[in-house]
């Protein structure tokens, strides 16, 4: 057994209880991931023939990951990464602490759990010694990373994104599919839908709106929202009643919202602007344009455009949507472990190649 | 709607010029205000009937609908009480958040500057003797409510012009340390960005005894983070008055009444003619006083637009029109990578 298969063991073992954050796994699809990155599944443990020459590929001695949202899902999947790849990793997690990440690298096996350090904040040597950063975090959080690292260490930048549904046939399933790809983790993920763009026109996407707030209200029901703190309910608040203004004014535009609280809130809105909005099950619906250009500037932090039903000539008539991912409907939340996050390739994007010959 | 309330606003002019009105007027005055503008403001009104809300059914001037401050930045949805023909004088907001600046709109200024000259005095604010502000000159920011406030209290001061040390984006204090040197009390209004940056750029200005200092608009934006209490205390030593010598005053864009409030600790008050409510935003029902929810603020001086507006700040309510200021945005600390409404505002370009 390889060196990296053996790790690879311990790895698919210790993320058993991980699984709601990086989904179910075993060696051997860590084993089949690494050789979809990296060409084969020996990469790191042995040069192999590249053409003409030898090469293998090493993992950084040391990855510095800064998570700076405070849910776990990226510091789960980074940490994942750089513990397939064999690499030290020092985590940096937001201030307030990330109490399930903390948990689970407490329990670490000891082999796996000498390969990884976390603190609340950052040491300044760890900047120093990293030959990888990994960042997740808004625009002001990489800009000021990147103007504290030395200039020849690698940086790879996760930036906030968001997602949206594109439902081209309004049957029956779709408004609970979106519904749970909106609903589930709050919206606090760049993979969680803000809004969905309907074929067919205003009156049937107004139409699909108050069916998806059934859903979302159905939702509810089943998996209540976490709390939120004032400042995010008086966020959604606020939305609610710029809405009701613009409404109530003769604005093509429309509002379904849970009675008493704020816990899921559906906007119709005929203007086809994508617009983040306040979030924790916020969720707006637009006739999708014909020009896909109409959907605006805010278009170019798309990660995710998940369509009903799902089809690759459908994802084709999207193509000049900036994402970097199409997938079905209801799977928005759920990527696979080989997907390429904002466009990258995972690990392929980590290592380095050692040339022979 | 046919009211014979067309006279509501001069009512109030009178109410709110007369010097220290009686607060128990206030409800019924601010009920009466609210059926004119119902009248009068169509944006308003619409907004009010989608609520269920009208002069009608409103028997308590906690039920007059506040808009949120947001609603202000909508160019096709104007919020006066009168034709368009009739604007006089627009304040806009600053816009240093992005997107659109918020638009508030007059046929006159009266009761404007009525509740800024009748509020200093019933607030029990000490007299302007030889004010500085620390702002550009009505003539070059025209559109800020806040210079044109700043203007009304120095109306009539010697050399007015000289007193705007704010120009061309130049902070010009000579003539604020040559008044200095004279040795008689003066009074520096600015806001605390602005304060801020003398402290950084220039060598300490002793201010001579019985001189104080009012501050207002919060330095968001300012590389330094800093609490109100170091802030004083930097004001303090650098311009050698006491804390209790600082006031801050709290204004809006969106409203025409300041609020005020001096030294570390005290609430912030407002004149007999506003009304202050706390809502939770967890239920959007008051909270009961000393609990923490967004503002509320109802301004019987904003006759000819909309009488009652939701701020996006967080305070505590203590009684009809005091409250204690928590600030912008308690725990905004981002949850996950989701890019929110939060982050499209404080993106410095898009």
């Amino acid at each position: 057994m390889t060196p990296t298969r053996q790790r690879l063991e311990l790895v698919a073992a210790a993320f058993q209880t991980a699984a709601k954050f990086v989904g179910p796994l075993d060696a051997s699809l860590l084993e089949r991931w690494l050789a979809a990155e990296l060409g084969r599944p020996d990469a790191l443990d042995l040069p192999a023939p590249c053409g003409e020459i030898l090469s293998q590929a090493l993992a950084p001695a040391k990855t510095l990951h800064v998570v700076s949202g405070n849910t776990p899902h990226a510091a789960f999947q980074s940490l994942l990464r750089g513990l397939v790849l064999g690499s030290a990793n020092h985590l940096k997690i937001p201030s307030a602490g990330l109490p399930a990440f903390e948990d689970f690298v407490a329990k670490l096996p000891a082999p796996l759990a000498s390969l990884v350090a976390l603190a609340r904040e950052l040491p300044a040597e760890w900047l120093d010694s990293a030959d990888l950063v990994i960042v997740f975090g808004s625009d002001q959080t990489v800009r000021a990373l990147r103007a504290r690292l030395p200039a020849a260490t690698r940086l790879v930048a996760h930036g906030h994104r968001l997602s949206i549904g594109v439902v081209l046939e309004p049957d029956a399933p779709a408004a609970a599919l979106a519904a749970a790809d909106a609903s589930e983790f709050d919206q606090q993920g760049c993979l969680s839908l803000q809004a969905i763009y309907v074929a067919g026109g205003a009156l049937t996407a107004r139409a699909f709106a108050a069916d998806l707030a059934l859903a979302m209200a159905d939702y509810q029901l089943l998996n209540p929202r976490d709390p939120v703190t004032p400042s995010e309910a008086g966020a959604i608040r606020n939305a609610r009643e710029l809405v009701r203004f613009r409404a109530a004014n003769g604005a093509p535009a429309a509002l379904w919202e849970s009675p008493n609280d704020t816990c899921w809130t559906v906007v119709f809105d005929a203007a086809p602007a994508l617009q983040p909005g306040p979030l924790n099950r916020f969720l707006s619906v637009h006739p999708l344009p014909r020009d896909l250009a109409d959907l605006g500037p805010e278009a170019r932090f798309l990660s995710t455009v998940a369509i009903h039903p799902f089809s690759l000539s459908g994802a084709g008539s999207l193509a000049a949507l900036p994402a970097s991912r199409f997938c079905p409907l209801g799977r928005a939340q759920q990527p696979s472990i080989f997907w390429h996050h904002d466009g990258l390739a995972t690990l392929a994007s980590m290592v380095t190649w050692r040339d022979f010959g | 709607m046919g009211r014979n309330n067309t006279d509501r606003p001069e009512e109030i002019l009178r109410w709110i010029s007369a010097g220290a009105p009686d607060p128990h007027d206030f409800g019924a005055m601010a009920l009466g205000l609210f059926d004119y503008q119902f009248g009068a403001n169509q944006s308003y009104r619409n907004y009010c009937l989608a609520l269920g809300v009208c002069p009608e059914n409103a028997s308590h001037w906690h039920q007059i609908p506040a808009l949120p401050c947001d609603a202000f930045k909508i160019p096709s949805l104007p919020l006066r009480c009168f034709p368009a023909g009739e604007v006089r004088q627009v304040f806009l907001t600053s816009g240093t958040s992005g997107g659109r600046r918020g638009r508030h709109e007059f046929a006159d200024t009266r009761a404007y500057d009525a509740s800024v000259r009748s509020g200093w005095i019933a607030l029990g604010l000490p007299p302007l003797t030889d004010p500085w502000f620390l702002t550009p000159s009505p003539q070059t920011a025209p559109d800020s409510s806040l210079v044109h406030m700043l203007a009304t209290l120095g109306d009539g001061f010697q050399g007015l012009g000289e007193r705007w040390l704010l120009q061309e984006n130049s902070l010009n204090i000579n003539c604020l340390r040559q008044a200095a040197d004279a040795g008689h009390a003066v009074q520096l209004l600015g806001t605390a960005l602005a304060l801020l940056e003398v402290i950084e750029k220039s060598e300490p200005l002793p201010l001579p005894p019985g001189s104080w200092i009012m501050e207002t608009g919060g330095y968001k934006g300012h590389a330094r983070s800093l609490d109100k209490r170091d802030f004083y205390h930097l004001l303090s030593a650098h311009f050698q008055v006491a804390v209790e010598a600082i006031h801050n005053e709290y204004g809006m864009t969106e409203i025409s009444s300041p609020f005020y409030t001096g030294g570390l600790g005290r609430p912030h008050r407002g004149a007999a003619w506003t009304g202050v409510r706390v809502i939770d935003p967890l239920t959007g029902l008051p909270a009961p006083d000393g609990r923490p929810g967004y503002l509320e603020i109802v301004d019987l001086a904003n006759t000819g637009s909309v009488l009652a507006v939701r701020t996006q700040d967080f305070a505590l309510r203590h009684g009809e029109r005091e409250f204690t200021l928590l600030g912008r945005d308690p725990g905004a600390l981002p949850r996950g990578c989701s890019r929110g409404a939060e982050e499209l505002l404080s993106a410095p370009s898009l």
